[in-house]
């Protein structure tokens, strides 16, 4: 299939969409990147099936999805370790360092969580798809994606939890 | 029926599902009553709203890093 160079650029702006979402999927910037390399590969080999007029991104979402799931069915994967130096910094230059060390204790907290229930959050949470679209790119039904993303925030709440440790303490450890 | 009282049964389902705005006019009356009577409602809305502006806070501005070369479908 040859892409117009219209629907090329069309793919192409929702690149930084796909990234996000993929990076929540698949963790590290570089294993994100590869998910996403390898979507946009079969977005194109297979962009005749694309109606248009429907929502592109929620179609890409879904290849990539589907992606994950034909990995996941090849190797039992081990739980994806997020390497340190690849949690996000955009709030360190304005945020106090409290806030900083938060948002890496969360991230940490989001990374422990299970594939389904980092997915679903990163649909609904980050990309602000409502249920029924988000159902869609699943192929799952609504009340699935209601009751999972609540089972996901229990899973991020508890994990938060875990991580939580006195401010002072934190404090002391930063400072020494 | 004037008098009757109408119990309508909350679960913490109906608040995560409040917090992205799933619900229809009348269920996020209800959920917005539980959740300004009831300590365990309002704690977990509080909890899942801060949830979701970590979850950005943490992810949203990766849509704004520059794209890799090898990503490139047009030049």
């Amino acid at each position: 299939m040859r892409l117009s160079r219209d629907d090329a650029k069309a793919i192409e702006a929702e690149i930084p969409y796909l990234r996000r979402y993929a990076r929540a999927l698949a963790g590290g910037r570089d294993a994100a990147d590869d998910l996403v390399q390898d979507g946009l590969e079969r977005a194109i080999a297979r962009f005749d099936q694309f109606r248009p007029g429907t929502n592109l991104r929620a179609w890409l979402f879904t290849i990539l999805h589907n992606l994950r799931c034909d990995q996941h069915r090849r190797v039992v994967r081990r739980p994806v370790e997020i390497p340190i130096e690849d949690a996000p910094l955009q709030a360190s230059t304005r945020a106090s360092q409290a806030d900083a060390l938060h948002l890496s204790d969360f991230r940490r907290a989001f990374d422990r969580l299970s594939e389904p229930h980092r997915e679903v959050l990163a649909l609904v949470g980050i990309e602000g798809l409502d249920y029924q679209r988000a159902a869609t790119i699943l192929g799952v039904e609504v009340g699935t994606v209601k009751s999972r993303v609540f089972r996901a925030r229990e899973s991020l709440r508890h994990e938060q939890l875990m991580l939580e440790r006195p401010a002072t303490s934190r404090a002391l450890r930063v400072a020494a | 029926m004037s008098g009757s009282i109408e119990l309508v049964v909350i679960t913490p389902a109906d608040v995560s599902a409040f917090v992205d705005g799933e619900l229809s006019p009348e269920e996020r009356l209800d959920v917005a009553a539980c959740v300004r009577d009831d300590d365990r409602a309002a704690c977990l809305f509080r909890a899942w709203q801060w949830q979701l502006a970590l979850l950005y806070a943490a992810f949203g501005r990766i849509a704004e890093e520059p794209m890799p070369r090898k990503l490139r479908l047009t030049s």
